[in-house]
């Protein structure tokens, strides 16, 4: 029988490893490069092929809830740890009145918690009504080792996080305050450490060329891409013996790599949902 | 007549811009005039400071200035002196170098302007732009052996993109001996006046020191 695998493509391995172990009673080993990787695909199908269609269907509701990466996150810094010990698939209802003063619907909310990894927790808030066509949700990435939390970029998040989900989730008053990705960051992440071997690949580098530095209108940015775009720049200009001045013609506005994409005012997308990703992007995080 | 430099502050006697060093001051139409030269990188904002400054204006579109423009404004100090500010705007770009010492003959003070959104544009104060003027002071035709200086990181309107903090452009200016450091907008008009004052204040501090 042929099982649909596409929507496990940007499944967290932790996540199905961990699931699928609690169903089976039994520990399942994967490598840590994606569901559908070379190493891990028929392993994968197989594990799949054992399943009831009840639990197929888990999986694929699961798998629209885990879409995360072309989500663009805010990153708020929180005072106090959070107790997650509150949070197991309890409905709640929440009065959107405060939230959305034209609204006087109670809409029946449900939180839950998905582990990512080890350093990484999705925080997520599933609103359905019965008499309202209203199904949505609002997720959150919780890092605990760095005490920062990340929000997917929506209307409601901000006033969700700290009228319901805080409240919720601590005893005491929690302060919580967002960190604008700013410049600085953008060039910490980019070149440092000062060692060139223990910098991260930057594979996406953007840089703002304001109407008040060029004197022209209709260039904003210049984007370079590569497999490790700083290296390639200082080779060039090494060989070449020549300046690529635009380096240094703005403030460096965005910065990628194959985990993760940080840019000033957009926020963080994250590229995979992996244990390695999330480790390198509690170091970048924690900068600030 | 002649006085001497210290006695004409002292005296409170207004003088113009043709004092000559180790010459005593020459005191005509009972003005004091002080010439000020901006110097810095293209698109540093050295131009926008001068139209916020004596204009109250400021434009989002940028025009090179060719060469040099020149304005004045009349300007009270917190002690109460009154001073004409000559401020002379020079090009910031390579192609002007060879011109630009010309400019520098008979200024009194100098503003060093960087962006605070580009970490390369404050690198350059030391070389070319301080360097610069340091070799014209040294010449011995030069007409000052020292020029008053502050140091300006202008744009700070721009949080998010802001790569120079303030204790480096603190740090810069200690180094190379200018009278401090401002971090201003002239955008939103934020420590503009400030800056050209306390610069012209300092003209007057270093003379009774």
């Amino acid at each position: 029988m042929d099982i649909d695998t596409s929507y496990l493509d940007q499944f967290p391995t932790y996540v199905f490893s961990e699931i699928i172990g609690k169903w089976q009673n039994t520990s399942i080993k994967l490598e840590p490069n994606g569901l559908l990787s070379a190493e891990n695909l028929e392993k994968t199908q197989n594990i799949l092929e054992s399943l009831s269609s009840n639990r197929l269907n888990h999986l694929q509701k699961l798998a629209g809830i885990l879409t995360l990466t072309n989500v663009w996150w805010q990153v708020y810094q929180l005072s106090n740890p959070l107790s997650l010990s509150k949070i197991r698939l309890r409905p709640r209802t929440i009065d959107l009145v405060k939230l959305l003063p034209n609204d006087a619907s109670k809409i029946t909310a449900k939180f839950s918690v998905i582990d990512l990894c080890e350093h990484a927790l999705l925080l997520v808030i599933e609103f359905s009504s019965r008499t309202r066509s209203l199904r949505d949700n609002y997720r959150f990435i919780y890092l605990p080792s760095i005490n920062k939390i990340l929000l997917e970029m929506k209307p409601l998040a901000e006033p969700l996080l700290k009228e319901e989900l805080l409240p919720y989730l601590s005893s005491t008053p929690e302060k919580v305050s967002s960190k604008p990705i700013r410049a600085r960051l953008i060039k910490k992440l980019a070149i440092s450490p000062d060692d060139p071997q223990h910098r991260l690949n930057i594979s996406f580098l953007k840089i703002r060329i304001s109407l008040e530095t060029s004197g022209i209108e209709g260039l904003q940015h210049i984007i370079i891409e590569g497999e490790n775009v700083i290296r390639g720049v200082e080779t060039l200009e090494q060989r070449h013996e020549i300046s690529l001045k635009f380096m240094d013609s703005g403030p460096w506005v965005g910065v990628g790599t194959t985990d993760f994409h940080i840019e000033i005012q957009k926020g963080v997308k994250i590229h995979q949902l992996e244990t390695d990703t999330f480790m390198r992007l509690n170091t970048v995080l924690n900068w600030y | 007549m002649k006085y001497t430099y210290l006695k004409c502050i002292k005296d409170g006697i207004r003088i113009t811009d043709n004092y000559r060093a180790g010459q005593g001051i020459q005191i005509m139409k009972q003005k004091l005039v002080l010439k000020l030269v901006l110097l810095g990188d293209p698109g540093v904002g050295k131009t926008s400071l001068i139209s916020q400054f004596v204009h109250a204006k400021f434009r989002n579109s940028y025009q090179l200035t060719v060469g040099l423009d020149i304005s004045s404004k009349l300007i009270k100090l917190n002690d109460g002196r009154t001073v004409t500010l000559s401020i002379n705007d020079i090009g910031g770009q390579a192609r002007f170098a060879a011109i630009r010492h010309m400019f520098f003959k008979g200024a009194h003070l100098a503003m060093f302007v960087f962006d605070v959104t580009r970490a390369e544009t404050l690198r350059n104060i030391v070389d070319p732009w301080h360097k610069e003027l340091m070799e014209f002071c040294s010449q011995p035709d030069s007409t000052r052996s020292a020029i008053q200086t502050i140091l300006v990181g202008n744009k700070t309107d721009l949080e998010d993109y802001r790569m120079v903090e303030d204790d480096e452009g603190e740090a810069l200016a200690k180094k190379i001996g200018a009278q401090g450091y401002i971090s201003a907008s002239a955008k939103e008009n934020l420590q503009v006046d400030e800056a050209f004052k306390r610069l012209a204040q300092s003209f007057f501090d270093q003379v009774r020191t």
